[in-house]
């Protein structure tokens, strides 16, 4: 088989494949993109220990893209918006405005909790276990926070996570989670972000 | 020509497809290197060895040394880099990246510092200026860097844990990567077991990687991480040892979505020899698919290197296969990777990943020096495992933070392992001085073991020492068991203390341009060395010790005198001794034989009832005795140092309540008088007497 007919006979597959198989292997459960608005996002952030609402504590939700390139797809930040836990710990995100504006290959989104002192969602936390997606999307979805214990437990905690992950603007488009990572940081002795 | 019809086979696959040739997902490698961050030992070397006291916490340009190193994770596949990211354990290095020649090998990429721009040796080279760049915004910058290059770094071994990127696959559409991604997303507490590893298998490399022979194409012994040279396709128990490459462990043990039993491909792009069908065995499983648990067959790997995982799915023809005996060649069974595959090689892999690229942290902070001793004489030892051979330089920060270059204090060495350079001396900087005397930077840039071209960073506390030499000022000779104290002047704090030798010397760290010398009790007074032989009773007073007071040989001396408090004392006229005497209560008695058996006897009494010594300067008095005491106070307790610059005059008066009996007798041998006393006088009298300094 000369290149040519290889490159060809490639071609021809991967439109096959592309165009009607269009991701078989992706389950309703595990679906990757967004085929339609699924907010508003809600659940309620508690103490792990004594199940305590958290309130105050910061809901950050990261919409990623799949962008397509020549040669190449990467995945980039398409949007994120956060908000703030209430007295009873629970907290309602509306993204109509992201996801009826998401372009295609939007995931769904991401999402961050965080309340200084205590261990993140979903970097180091203890309910809920197993599979995850979309637990935001319907209502009594409870995340137990455990508190973290001494100052080196805390300062390398936040190693797992960074502002800059979800915005390059992070103080712009960000600033309760930064106010409270800030908080974190200080607590711990340690010098806190300021804007660039 | 193979190159540009592959060029054009990605380029039109990547506008029909939303994923070609891929690695990790963005979001995967940038958390399996924050992972691998925190397991290693970053954080210790920058707070230990670097001194850069907030460690892996530190925030440059906005953003923690964390984020710069998932920075560098997240962004090693940006625009055509991911094309260099592919390594064929089984193929020469030259042409073992994707498809042979489409891109370079990884291993070639993450040394090639005329293409990368983020090789290795350009992150030596950030982390060399680092270390010596003169200002602070430039070090810190280029630490930044140095760490964002390591994250692209720890990228490419990463990369290394993905079949497809061990085995030529451009890997279209749904794969292992995106299920990864998708796991970590969706069901983090699996992400996070498969992060940690399992204890009983943790995938941690053998150390003895660093000492295999390097390759020329790649010197630096990291490419061993990825590829050892020690499976070559017919030996794959091999690669169940920690001493293996993570592409070799990866390519001989786990399928890519286009290259699932390609033993006998005739494409030998395509081929590689394991696993093959003579590794597994078929077994049923309960898996859930749309809410139903259902059975399906996989391939288990059996043997042939790791085994004990779900392999391939068995496909749907296969059982066709067996009952019409059908020809293997000539027909396509199908077997594929699914959820539960993938599941299985993640826990195997992601660890692997993980810990892989930990121990390439740890490498490039490998190199040790410890230094010890102070500026007079002081060693450093090469405290790692391999030979180091190049040039230490000291550095050090002005009060501006401008880093400098310690004058002199450059030597070029081979140094084995454990090997020192001793009875080193270094004069400490003044123009300008140190930000923190003592506190330097020691920068060792060289071949270290394989590594061509090595930066070994440490922080070493050097300190400064001067000899100060006490001698007798009015004849030179050594003040010897004398106290000496260096101190900063800015604190009050005591930088040392000693007693000179039998040459009158003390060793003393000091600060430069803050230290004055105290000594405190060679005379009864102490004494703040003023400069050349005077003194003051005040810190303030003291003479800040400049680089122009030490002589070669790193050492002032200072002439001290022995100050005397000296007063006249009246002759009692019959008894011919002092009239009075500076002694609270005390009697004098002296005999002297006249011959013919008789003795000229006198006794003395002597009392004080009150003496004070008023300081001529300032009126200030101090009761040197009275009634009630043992014993006198000379009077010297009562001068200061500057006294020692007064030598001849008068200081201040002694004002004395005295009395006194004079008796005078002339006795026989046996004590019994002879005739009368000669004289018996009591006086009883309050004088004041100048007081002069003496020197002794």
């Amino acid at each position: 088989m000369t290149a040519w007919v290889r490159v060809v006979a490639l071609c021809s597959l991967l439109v096959m494949s592309g165009t009607l198989a269009a991701w078989p292997q992706d389950t309703q459960t595990w679906d990757r993109y967004l085929d339609r608005p699924r907010g508003p996002y809600q659940g309620q952030v508690v103490d792990a220990e004594t199940k305590a609402p958290l309130a105050g504590a910061v809901v950050v939700a990261l919409w990623r893209r799949n962008r397509v390139y020549p040669f190449h797809s990467v995945s980039e930040n398409y949007a994120v918006r956060e908000t703030v836990t209430d007295t009873e710990g629970r907290f309602l995100l509306d993204a109509k405005d992201v996801e009826e504006g998401a372009p295609r290959r939007t995931y769904h989104p991401e999402f961050l909790i965080f309340q200084p002192g205590y261990g993140s969602y979903p970097r180091k936390y203890v309910s809920p276990k197993g599979f995850t997606g979309g637990i935001f999307e319907r209502p009594g979805t409870i995340v137990e926070l455990p508190r973290l214990g001494d100052r080196e437990e805390r300062r390398k905690h936040l190693w797992l996570f960074g502002p800059h992950s979800y915005s390059d603007k992070p103080f712009r488009d960000l600033p309760e989670l930064m106010r409270r990572i800030n908080t974190e940081r200080v607590a711990i002795g340690l010098e806190p972000y300021s804007p660039e | 020509m193979r190159q540009h019809v592959w060029l054009a086979i990605l380029w039109i696959a990547s506008l029909v497809s939303p994923s070609v040739a891929t690695s990790y997902e963005v979001p995967t490698h940038e958390e399996i290197t924050r992972i691998a961050g925190k397991r290693s030992t970053l954080d210790e070397v920058l707070r230990v060895r670097l001194g850069v006291s907030n460690g892996l916490d530190t925030i440059i340009r906005g953003q923690g040394l964390t984020e710069w190193l998932a920075q560098g994770g997240r962004r090693e596949d940006d625009f055509l880099r991911f094309l260099n990211h592919f390594h064929n354990p089984l193929a020469d290095w030259s042409a073992a990246g994707l498809l042979g020649s489409v891109g370079q090998s990884s291993i070639l990429w993450g040394q090639n510092a005329t293409l990368s721009g983020w090789s290795w040796q350009d992150v030596r080279n950030a982390y060399f200026d680092a270390l010596t760049r003169p200002t602070r915004t430039d070090r810190e910058t280029s630490l930044a860097r140095a760490f964002e290059g390591l994250g692209r770094q720890v990228h490419l071994v990463q990369d290394a844990a993905s079949p497809a990127h061990t085995r030529n696959d451009p890997h279209a559409l749904h794969n292992y990567e995106s299920l990864v991604e998708q796991v970590q997303r969706q069901d983090q507490s699996a992400f996070t077991s498969w992060l940690a590893g399992s204890p009983d298998s943790p995938g941690v490399p053998d150390p003895a990687w660093q000492a295999l022979d390097s390759d020329p194409l790649a010197p630096v012994a990291t490419a061993r991480l990825i590829d050892t040279d020690r499976y070559l396709g017919g030996n794959p128990a091999v690669t169940t040892g920690a001493l293996i490459g993570l592409a070799e462990y990866t390519n001989a043990n786990f399928f890519s979505e286009d290259r699932i039993f390609t033993e006998n491909d005739i494409d030998p792009l395509r081929r590689f020899p394991y696993p093959n069908r003579a590794s597994v065995t078929e077994q049923d499983f309960d898996v859930v698919a749309r809410g139903a648990t259902v059975k399906r067959r996989y391939f288990v790997k059996s043997s042939d290197g790791a085994t004990g995982y779900r392999l391939a799915t068995v496909g749907l023809l296969r059982d066709y296969h067996q009952r019409f005996n059908l020809d293997w060649t000539r027909f396509r069974e199908s077997p594929a990777l699914d959820e539960a595959v993938y599941r299985d090689y993640a826990e195997r892999l992601v660890p692997r990943a993980v810990a892989y690229s930990a121990a390439l942290l740890d490498y490039f902070f490998r190199g040790l020096v410890i230094a010890s001793g102070d500026d007079l004489s002081f060693e450093f030892v090469n405290g790692s495992d391999e030979a180091m051979d190049g040039t230490f330089t000291l550095y050090y920060d002005d009060p501006s933070d401008v880093r400098r270059p310690v004058p002199g204090a450059a030597w070029t060495r081979v140094l084995a392992p454990s090997g020192a350079v001793e009875d080193l001396s270094l004069s400490a900087p003044t123009s300008p001085p140190a930000k923190e005397p003592g506190k330097y930077m020691l920068v060792f840039r060289g071949a270290m073991g394989s590594e061509p071209d090595a930066v070994v960073g440490r922080q070493v506390f050097i300190e400064p020492m001067l000899v100060a030499r006490l001698i007798k000022r009015s004849d030179g000779t050594p003040h010897r068991g004398a106290a000496v104290q260096a101190i900063d002047v800015q604190t009050g704090e005591v930088l040392a203390s000693g007693l000179t030798d039998q040459d009158g010397r003390a060793r003393l760290a000091w600060k430069p341009g803050r230290t004055v010398l105290f000594i405190p009790s060679v005379n009864l007074f102490p004494m703040y060395w003023a400069g050349a032989s005077s003194f003051s009773s005040s810190i303030e007073g003291g003479r800040i010790v400049q680089a122009a007071d030490l002589d070669a040989q790193r050492e002032v001396t200072i002439p001290v005198p022995l100050i005397l408090a000296s007063w006249p004392e009246r002759i009692e006229a019959c008894t011919e001794v002092q009239l009075f005497s500076h002694v609270p209560r005390g009697t004098f008695q002296r005999g002297v034989l006249l011959g013919d058996d008789r003795v000229d006897l006198v006794i003395v009494t002597y009392t004080s009832n009150l003496i004070t010594f008023i300081r001529d300067d300032n009126g200030q008095e101090r009761d040197l005795c009275g009634v009630t005491s043992p014993a006198c106070v000379d009077p010297r307790a009562a001068f200061v140092a500057e006294d020692a610059n007064r030598v001849g005059q008068v200081v201040g008066h002694l004002m004395r309540d005295m009395a006194s009996t004079h008796f005078r007798q002339i006795t026989d041998a046996g004590g019994t008088p002879i005739g009368p006393h000669i004289c018996a006088t009591e006086y009883a009298e309050v004088e004041v007497i100048p007081v002069t300094v003496a020197e002794e």
